[in-house]
């Protein structure tokens, strides 16, 4: 295929297409300041900048096939920056809410999949988390001031109830201690719920509504359930 | 009596300035080369307007202003009128840029006052879908053809047309509401596409249809639109009578025709000819508003000339008669153009600015200024007194627009200056003689020094460059006789630069301390 049959005629194009997304995308004057602040700016000749003229031209579909929106970091940097004030982030989300659900990259989609059929990222089974938490009380206690130290799950009526981030009872078991630690020093009423304790969203990331919101409200029901006071969410 | 005023031109400013003068009263002649007179004017016609000479050229101009004798050409017919004031409100005309993009006009590919034109729009903008705009990609495009660009392109789409392009170069938006109108196109959904690097390609079709390649420079694709209608921009030039008329009435012009010298000292409405006064389309390209903001400062220095007896006949140039033989030269140079001809030369005071480029000139010494002369005879007890000063004595002129206000801002500033300074101001530096620069060498014990505008900036429009050539010829003549030339600069400053006024004399008296 030569340069030439590549070329697009623009006015073929349905400029329409995207303009009932409310994010500014026409406001876009292309002065590049986005891409200069985004970390990720020129890996696989990526930059928002492209994104934003891509969406304001009309040219979703190639935008939703393309690889450039799955780079983006979320960080919202370049949103920050831009003199339009131009929602570039939900941008990216949206391109990425409009792939089919078994094209979302691969960890990703495999982490929300099983996150909404397992209640975590990982797939840990309930007996595994339950074992992981009291090994980890069980180290505490061994240490000098935590001797009568315990991690009480699913307590209810507690003042605070936290999820925990899937890392923490994967390779990040020390991250735990820290802030356990400091609950036990303040005295505090806490609890952690045996099932859907994952707290990390992946739904934002993929752009997919449905499951942040089922995500959220598994949460939700913690709160009503367990009868908890105040909820942390660490993420 | 009346003022009676001569108004050259056939447009909206020409017409606003008639209305404003007629308003309070001034008596209006309307000459202009077309056959008919603008539409706008039937509105107005019937009131005094004392004469309407279409079909009309100026042949030529004497006399000054109050005063000024016109003979214009009608058909070979002569017809000549006593006027106080003129004013030049001449249109300017559109070029069309189909060349520069090698393509040729037709029904699909217009000129942007081919869109405008109220007859062609409806049908335009009714059978046609999709629509590009070119707009500054060969020549940088005034703000005010981007304004019309940007218009235009709204207009189609509120007239329910969704493909509107408009291909950029740089598309300045800090002219008036410029910003806005640019928000206003992007929400109405015209899309923008801006060359910084690249070009796009132009191929016409059989059909007259214009297709465009070019690579998007942000998104780096390769694009092609081939829409129903290509519409392409325009340049705005001076009227080509305009040169005629700079040459009849002595006027200078600026870079690109315009009837008035780019000069920091014309002030709008002004030429360098005291009641010849230049509007709008004939000054230069700005917004119909602000064509119309012009028409009205062009009858208000009309007007301020309304009473004779307030005209500034003092400190003007004097020919001695007796004198004078006839040499010219003075007719020549003379930047106001108030000297006139006769079976002898003599100066019209009214429209003098005392300038003194004639009386620096004059072979005879036959031109004298009073007030002017005897300020250069410095007297020779004074430099005596100066003398016993340890250091050295500097003879500064400074022309009065600039370096006379840089000197009294380094005064005031409280900023050093050397001891020995004597400043001698004149009305501009055009007025500094061989003679005076002779002489003040003679007297002067350590230099001289001359300050004059800026290239480009003398009220005089060459009365620097005159200073600057002599001192030149002066310093060539004493270095010939054996004497230092580093006695005698030449500098050019701006009346805000106090700073540079004394580091430059304070450097100078340096130099100076450092020959001896
Ligand atoms: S949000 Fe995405 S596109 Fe914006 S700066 Fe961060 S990584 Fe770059
Ligand atoms: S910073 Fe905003 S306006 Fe500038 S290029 Fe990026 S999206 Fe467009
Ligand atoms: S320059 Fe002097 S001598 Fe020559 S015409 Fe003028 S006044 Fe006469
Ligand atoms: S002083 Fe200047 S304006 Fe007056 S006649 Fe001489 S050259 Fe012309």
């Amino acid at each position: 295929m030569t340069e030439a049959d590549k070329r697009v005629n623009l006015d073929q194009l349905d400029h329409d297409s995207c303009r009932s997304w409310d994010y500014s995308q026409d406001f876009c004057v292309t002065c590049g300041i986005c891409s200069s602040m985004c970390p990720v700016s020129g890996i696989d000749d990526f930059d928002p900048r492209k994104l934003v003229r891509m969406i304001s031209l009309g040219m979703e579909n190639e935008a939703v096939d393309s690889r450039w929106p799955w780079i983006c970091t979320m960080c919202g940097k370049c949103e920050a920056s831009c003199p339009m004030e131009i929602k570039i982030s939900s941008i990216v989300r949206k391109i990425r809410s409009l792939r089919e659900r078994d094209e979302v990259p691969g960890i990703l989609h495999k982490g929300l999949e099983t996150a909404l059929k397992t209640g975590n990222n990982l797939g840990l089974p309930k007996e595994d988390f339950e074992f992981i938490l009291e090994d980890v009380a069980e180290e505490i206690a061994e240490e000098p001031s935590f001797e009568n130290f315990t991690v009480e799950i699913d307590k209810k009526g507690a003042n605070i109830l936290t999820t925990i981030h899937n890392k923490l009872v994967n390779t990040h078991t020390d991250d735990l201690k820290h802030w356990w630690k400091i609950f036990h020093a303040a005295g505090e009423d806490w609890t952690v719920p045996s099932e859907n304790w994952e707290g990390t969203n992946w739904g934002l990331f993929t752009g997919d509504d449905e499951a942040m919101k089922k995500m959220s409200g598994r949460i939700v029901d913690h709160m009503k359930n367990l009868g908890a006071k105040n909820l942390l969410w660490p993420e | 009596m009346a003022l009676k005023t001569l108004v050259i031109g056939n447009g909206s400013c020409a017409f606003d300035i008639v209305d404003n003068l007629l308003s309070k009263n001034v008596e209006v002649i309307i000459a202009t080369r077309d056959n008919s007179l603008h539409q706008k004017f039937s509105e107005i016609m019937g009131q005094n307007i004392t004469e309407i000479h279409t079909e009309t050229t100026i042949h030529s101009c004497t006399g000054a202003i109050g005063n000024f004798t016109i003979s214009m050409k009608n058909n070979n017919k002569s017809i000549i009128r006593i006027v106080d004031c003129i004013v030049i409100a001449e249109d300017s005309f559109r070029k069309t840029l189909f060349a520069s993009y090698g393509l040729s006009p037709s029904t699909k590919t217009i000129s942007l006052s081919d869109l405008d034109n109220p007859e062609n729009y409806k049908n335009i903008a009714d059978e046609n879908k999709s629509f590009v705009l070119l707009k500054g990609l060969k020549f940088e495009s005034n703000p005010v053809i981007s304004k019309e660009v940007m218009d235009s392109s709204i207009k189609l789409a509120s007239h329910g047309q969704s493909k509107i392009y408009i291909l950029t170069k740089n598309l300045k938006v800090a002219g008036n509401r410029l910003e806005a109108l640019y928000r206003k196109a992007k929400k109405a959904g015209i899309i923008f596409i801006k060359f910084t690097d690249s070009e796009p390609e132009f191929f016409q079709g059989e059909d007259g249809k214009t297709c465009i390649e070019f690579t998007d420079e942000v998104t780096k694709k390769n694009f092609s639109l081939t829409p129903d209608i290509t519409v392409v921009d325009e340049s705005i030039v001076p009227s080509d009578y305009l040169e005629t008329l700079a040459k009849t009435f002595g006027l200078n012009i600026d870079c690109s025709g315009f009837l008035q010298s780019d000069n920091v000292h014309r002030l709008p409405a002004y030429t360098n000819r005291k009641g010849i006064f230049v509007a709008g389309p004939s000054r230069g390209i700005s917004s119909p508003e602000d064509y119309k903001a012009e028409a009205g400062t062009a009858a208000i220095a009309v007007l301020n000339n309304s009473d004779k007896n307030n005209y500034d006949i003092k400190d003007k140039a004097y020919i001695n008669k007796g004198g004078c033989v006839r040499c010219l030269t003075c007719y020549r140079i003379c930047p106001h153009k108030t000297i006139s001809l006769n079976s002898t030369l003599s100066v019209m005071p009214e429209g003098c600015e005392g300038c003194g480029l004639c009386t620096a000139e004059c072979p005879k010494n036959a031109i004298t200024i009073e007030n002017l002369d005897h300020k250069f005879l410095i007297p020779d007890d004074k430099i005596q007194n100066a003398d016993s000063a340890s250091k050295p004595r500097i003879t500064a002129f400074c022309c009065s627009r600039s370096a006379a206000e840089a000197y009294k801002l380094a005064v005031s500033i409280g900023l050093t200056l050397p001891e020995g300074l004597k400043i001698v101001e004149v009305p501009c530096a055009g007025s500094i003689s061989l003679t005076h620069i002779l002489n003040s060498l003679k007297n002067s014990t350590g230099g001289t020094i001359i300050l004059t505008c800026h290239e480009g900036n003398c009220f005089s429009e060459k009365g620097n460059v005159f200073a600057h050539n002599r001192a030149k010829s002066v310093s060539k003549m004493i270095s010939d006789a054996g004497y230092k030339k580093e006695r005698l600069m030449t500098y050019t400053i701006a009346s805000n630069m106090g700073k540079e006024f004394s580091n430059i004399l304070n450097d100078f008296e340096k130099n100076i301390i450092d020959l001896e």
